[in-house]
C-alpha cells in the first residue's frame, strides 16, 4: 500500500514537473491565453474611445484609426466628442437602425390600414434594389408611414370609414406604398365624383409622392410643384420640401443634377416663410453634397475629424468620412487625392499594408518624427527590413 | 388572384428554360463592400453574394437586406444568398417564402442560395419553405443550400429537394479539427450529397483541399485580385 502511495505521489510531482518544463519551453506563460479582436479595439470601446488606444492594428476599422488619429497627433477626444463617437459605435451595433426610440411607423401603417381595407393585409416592403450594385436602398422611410398613420385618422374623423370618399382614400394610399420595393405598384383610383376638396388636395400628394417611389423624379417634382403652388393644400410646404428632396436622389444616378439640386435646395432655404422646413433641407444639402462631390466632401470632413471643438457634429461626421473613405476605391487617382491631407493619406497607408506604404510611412516619419507616422512605418514594417531607426524622439506636446 | 399573377410573373422573368447552372468556382460576397470588377471576362468565377438576412423568432420575420453595395463584371454568375437566423417558429410562415420570391426575383439568375444553420425543431419549417420553392419554380429555379460539416455524419437533409448542397468546411468549431483528419484519411465524405460542392475560408487552413464539382470560397477580407490569386496556391 505504501508502495503504491509513493508511487501516485511520484507521479503526480513528476506530471507537475512536466507541465513546469512545458511551460518554460514557451515564451510566455501559456497558462494564459490573450486574444484580439482584428476590426476592432478591447471591449468596452469606451476606453479606446477614452484614449487608452492600446496596441494599434492595421486591421482596424477606419473609424478607429480616425480616432486613434486624434489621439496620435494631440487633438484627442474631449468628453462631448467622446460621447459622440459613442453614439457613433451604438448606432452600428444596434440591429434596428438608429436609436429607434420613436414608434414603428410601418407597423402602425400596417395595423391602421388593416382594420379599414379590404384587400388582404400585408407588410408594406420598404426596401428598393440598387440594380448598379445589388445593395437595397431604403425607399419608403418611417416618415411617410406616420405622416399617412396620422392623415388617415383625420380623414376617418372627417367623414367615417364607411364613406366611399375614405374607401378611395385608403386605396389610393395603399397604390403609393406598392411602389416603395420599386416595382410597378398599383395604379392610383379615378376620383369618385363629388369628391371634396381634401380628397382632390391629398390625390394630388398621392401622385407626386407615386412617382417618388417609382423613382420618376422628373414626374414627382412637377406633380409636387403643383400641390406647393395651391395655396389651399395643407400639402403646400411639404411638398417644397419634397421637391428639393427628389432631385438628390436624381443626383446618386446622374451627379451633373447636382448644380440643379443645389439651387432647388438654396431656393429654399432663402424662403423665411419656409423656416420649418429648413433643418432637413439643411441636411438635403449636405448629402446632395456628399453624392455629387464625394472627394471634396471628404477632404473637408477630413480637416473637421482632425481638428478640435467637434462636440456636436463629430458623430455625423464620423458617419459620412467613414463612408466616404471606404467607398473611395484606391486607384492612384484617389491616393493621390488622399495625399493632400494627412489623415486620409494615413489612414490609406495604415489600411495597405505593401511595399510602398512602408517605403511612404517610413519616409514620412523621417520627415515629420510624429507618432502617427512611426505607428504607420512600424505597422508595415517587416522582419526583414533594413535601415528602420527606431530612435524616435517624441515630439514636444504643450 | 393578385398575387398569383404576381408569381406567374416572377417565374417568367426568372427564366424561360432550364435553371442556369453556377460555374466551378464560387466567390462569398457576405457583408461587406465587395468589388469583382477584377475578375471581367472570366465565366469560370461566379458569386453568391448575402442579399438579405432573415432573422426568425416567434413575434414574425424581420428582414435586413443588404446595405452594402457588390460589384461585379458584366455576365459574372450572381446568385443572391439568404441566411435565415433564429430558433423560434415564426407565426407568419409565408414571409420566408415572399422573401425568398422577392430574391429570386431580384437576382435575376434564377439562382437562389439558403444559408440556414436550422435547429432540430425548425427543421420542418426549413423542408417546407425548399418544398415550396420547388413547387412554384420547378426545374427552373437552381436551388442551394449550405450545409453544416457536421450533418454529413446524419445527412438528414439529402431529401430536401434542392440542386446543391455545399458543406461549409471552415468554422467547424470543436470537432473540425477530427473531422479534418478523417476527410484527409478518406479523401471525403462518404454520402454522395456532401461531395458535389465544398465551402472553404481564406483565412483557415484546416479542411484539405477534396475533390468536387464546385467550390465557393468565403473571405472575412474584401476581395482583391492579390486575394483571389491566393486561391490557386
Amino acid at each position: 500500500m505504501v508502495t503504491f502511495i509513493v508511487r501516485i505521489v511520484v507521479a503526480l510531482v513528476l506530471a507537475g514537473a512536466g507541465r513546469q518544463l512545458y511551460l518554460w519551453a514557451c515564451p510566455w506563460s501559456a497558462s494564459e491565453i490573450v486574444t484580439t479582436f482584428a476590426r476592432h479595439p478591447d471591449v468596452p470601446r469606451t476606453q479606446y474611445v477614452g484614449g487608452k488606444l492600446g496596441v494599434l492594428l492595421p486591421s482596424f476599422a477606419t473609424s478607429y484609426q480616425v480616432i486613434a488619429y486624434r489621439y496620435l497627433t494631440g487633438v484627442g477626444m474631449n468628453r462631448g466628442e467622446q460621447s459622440q463617437a459613442n453614439s457613433y459605435y451604438l448606432d452600428l451595433t444596434r440591429r434596428d437602425p438608429w436609436d429607434r426610440t420613436a414608434p414603428d411607423w410601418g407597423e402602425e401603417w400596417s395595423k391602421v390600414r388593416t382594420t379599414y381595407s379590404t384587400t388582404k393585409a400585408g407588410t408594406v416592403k420598404k426596401e428598393r434594389l440598387n440594380r448598379n450594385n445589388y445593395a437595397y436602398e431604403l425607399n419608403c422611410a418611417a416618415d411617410a408611414f406616420r405622416v399617412a398613420s396620422f392623415t388617415l385618422r383625420d380623414r376617418l374623423k372627417r367623414v367615417g370609414a364607411a364613406s366611399p370618399f375614405f374607401k378611395n382614400w385608403l386605396t389610393g394610399q395603399e397604390a403609393v406604398f406598392s411602389n416603395c420595393d420599386g416595382s410597378d405598384g398599383d395604379a392610383l383610383p379615378a376620383l369618385p365624383s363629388g369628391a371634396p376638396d381634401w380628397l382632390r388636395q391629398d390625390r394630388a400628394y398621392q401622385l407626386g409622392a407615386r412617382f417618388f417611389y417609382r423613382g420618376q423624379a422628373e414626374e414627382a417634382i412637377r406633380a409636387f410643384r403643383l400641390v406647393a403652388a395651391d395655396p389651399k393644400s395643407p400639402w403646400r410646404v411639404l411638398a417644397r420640401y419634397l421637391v428639393a428632396r427628389a432631385l438628390p436622389r436624381e443626383v446618386q444616378a446622374n451627379p451633373k443634377m447636382s448644380d440643379r439640386a443645389l439651387l432647388e435646395i438654396d431656393g429654399v432655404l432663402k424662403e423665411s416663410r419656409l423656416a420649418q422646413i429648413h433643418g432637413p433641407v439643411r441636411v438635403l444639402r449636405r448629402r446632395n453634397l456628399i453624392i455629387a462631390k464625394p472627394e471634396e466632401k471628404m477632404l473637408e470632413l477630413s480637416a473637421a475629424l482632425s481638428s478640435k471643438g467637434m462636440d456636436l457634429s463629430l458623430r455625423q461626421d464620423l458617419w459620412d468620412f467613414v463612408a466616404l473613405f471606404d467607398k473611395a476605391d484606391r486607384s492612384p487617382v484617389t491616393r493621390k487625392l488622399s495625399r493632400k491631407q494627412e489623415l486620409p493619406d494615413w489612414l490609406s497607408v495604415m489600411q495597405r499594408p505593401d511595399a510602398e506604404s512602408a517605403l511612404y510611412a517610413r519616409r514620412r516619419w523621417q520627415q515629420k518624427h510624429d507618432d502617427t507616422w512611426l505607428v504607420a512605418a512600424l505597422s508595415n514594417a517587416i522582419a526583414s527590413d533594413e535601415g528602420v531607426e527606431l530612435n524616435h524622439r517624441p515630439r514636444q506636446r504643450k | 388572384m393578385q398575387w398569383f399573377w404576381a408569381k406567374s410573373i416572377l417565374l417568367a422573368c426568372v427564366s424561360s428554360g432550364l435553371a442556369a447552372e453556377p460555374p466551378a468556382l464560387m466567390l462569398w460576397a457576405w457583408e461587406q463592400r465587395a468589388d469583382l470588377r477584377f475578375l471581367a471576362g472570366r465565366t469560370d468565377v461566379g458569386v453568391a453574394y448575402l442579399a438579405a438576412t432573415a432573422f426568425i423568432s416567434e413575434a414574425g420575420v424581420r428582414v435586413q437586406y443588404r446595405g452594402v453595395p457588390m460589384l461585379a463584371p458584366e455576365g459574372m454568375f450572381r446568385m443572391p444568398v439568404v441566411r435565415i437566423e433564429g430558433r423560434n417558429m415564426p407565426k407568419d410562415r409565408n414571409a420566408l417564402f415572399n422573401l425568398c420570391l422577392r430574391l429570386i426575383g431580384d437576382g435575376g439568375s434564377g439562382a437562389l442560395q439558403i444559408d440556414f444553420d436550422v435547429p432540430m425543431k425548425l427543421r420542418p419549417l426549413y423542408e417546407e419553405l425548399v418544398g415550396d420553392l420547388r413547387k412554384t419554380f420547378g426545374n427552373k429555379l437552381h436551388l442551394s443550400m449550405t450545409v453544416l460539416a457536421g450533418w454529413c455524419e446524419k445527412p438528414w437533409f439529402v431529401k430536401m429537394p434542392v440542386d446543391e448542397h455545399v458543406v461549409m468546411l471552415f468554422r467547424m468549431g470543436k470537432a473540425g479539427r477530427d473531422l479534418a483528419g478523417r476527410l484527409e484519411r478518406e479523401k471525403g465524405f462518404a454520402t454522395p450529397a456532401c461531395r458535389e460542392s465544398l465551402g472553404y475560408s481564406t483565412d483557415e487552413k484546416l479542411a484539405p483541399k477534396l475533390d468536387t464539382t464546385r467550390r465557393y470560397w468565403f473571405s472575412p477580407k474584401p476581395w482583391s485580385p492579390l486575394l483571389f490569386a491566393s486561391l490557386s496556391r
